[in-house]
């Protein structure tokens, strides 16, 4: 199953993707994460990771070759590897080359690319790339791929969630944040996804997990599960740390163990 | 979606050959077309029409 965690930017998806990884873990799952968010760069000090993959657009020869005045004739030129993976009808992670795939106890985590300068263009080749690559990976049935998406629904006018089985839309308390799960589930509803639930997070009381619910059912989202304010996530965020071993923990491996079984 | 789909229109049909098209190449009688992926196409004749703004689309006629 390919999972894709979606929501308004700081609605918490990285941190709720990698909970969900330790979640999914714990119940037995092989567990692919792939970071399609090309902004923020920090979901692998979430996972407990020193530094990111390579990412898969260096693999592609993409930006790199759009932005050769005299382009090659072969796009693996000057990547440093080997493209054809990527040609591949399918792919499976244990085919992408070792620096292009961090691994923590089957926790495996693959990234698509970030801008990482101003005036190189947009982010239409990591959309690109994103799409391609989920629709091609192959995945055990015992293992399961998470999506860290761009905050906001570009990625959806991209096709990323083109061969997505479930959509999870983390919703902070915020009218914004209900507005933009509304426009996932019509979004994720339009291409046929059967699976999307939403998810409330940073909550603080119970009545503000009633109100947020109610509003989302108005909606027509169903709430898989909530997320309560936690001080450790907030402390391990702002120092760059793991995510491991909070109350939030918990309360993800709750929502998870609620859509998944064991295995 | 700044990558373009490429047509070729021939006998008056126009048939969709290629997408995600990242890069474009003259050639003596055509145009190489390379995907982002490094997947290559040869496409014979000229260009009629690149659309950069809505389709993102680039027409070719034989």
């Amino acid at each position: 199953m390919k999972i894709s965690v979606c929501g308004k930017g700081g609605s918490g998806k990285s941190a709720m993707v990698t909970l969900m990884a330790g979640a999914m873990r714990q119940r037995g799952y092989g567990v692919v994460v792939v970071d399609a968010d090309e902004s923020n760069s920090t979901l692998h000090r979430m996972l407990g990771f020193d530094s990111p993959p390579r990412p898969l657009l260096e693999l592609a020869g993409g930006k790199r070759m759009v932005k050769q005045a005299l382009g090659p004739k072969d796009a693996s030129a000057d990547t440093g590897a080997d493209t054809n993976v990527l040609s591949q009808d399918r792919i499976a992670v244990a085919d992408l080359p070792s620096d292009f795939v961090l691994d923590r106890d089957r926790i495996r985590l693959i990234a698509v690319g970030k801008i990482l300068q101003a005036l190189e263009g947009c982010a239409c080749p990591m959309g690109v790339l994103s799409r391609e690559f989920l629709k091609k990976l192959r995945l055990g049935d015992d293992e399961v791929a998470i999506v860290d998406t761009e905050a906001g629904v570009e990625h959806f006018g991209r096709g990323v969630e083109t061969s997505i089985d479930a959509v999870l839309v983390v919703v902070e308390p915020s009218f914004e944040s209900l507005q933009l799960a509304e426009r996932v589930n019509a979004l994720a509803d339009g291409i046929g996804i059967a699976s999307i639930w939403a998810v409330l997070n940073k909550v603080t009381s119970d009545e503000m997990a009633t109100r947020l619910s109610q509003e989302l059912d108005r909606r027509g989202l169903e709430v898989a599960g909530t997320v309560h304010y936690d001080p450790r996530i907030f402390e391990a965020g702002l120092e760059g740390r793991p995510l491991d071993g909070s109350k939030a923990a918990e309360e993800v491996s709750d929502l998870v163990g609620g859509i998944f079984p064991q295995r | 979606m700044c990558l373009s789909t490429a047509y070729v229109i021939d006998n008056g049909q126009k048939e969709e050959v290629m997408n995600d098209v990242a890069f474009l190449r003259a050639e003596d009688n055509g145009f190489m077309l390379t995907t982002l992926l490094g997947d290559n196409r040869f496409v014979q004749g000229r260009i009629e029409s690149i659309d950069f703004m809505n389709e993102h689309s680039i027409v070719f006629t034989k």
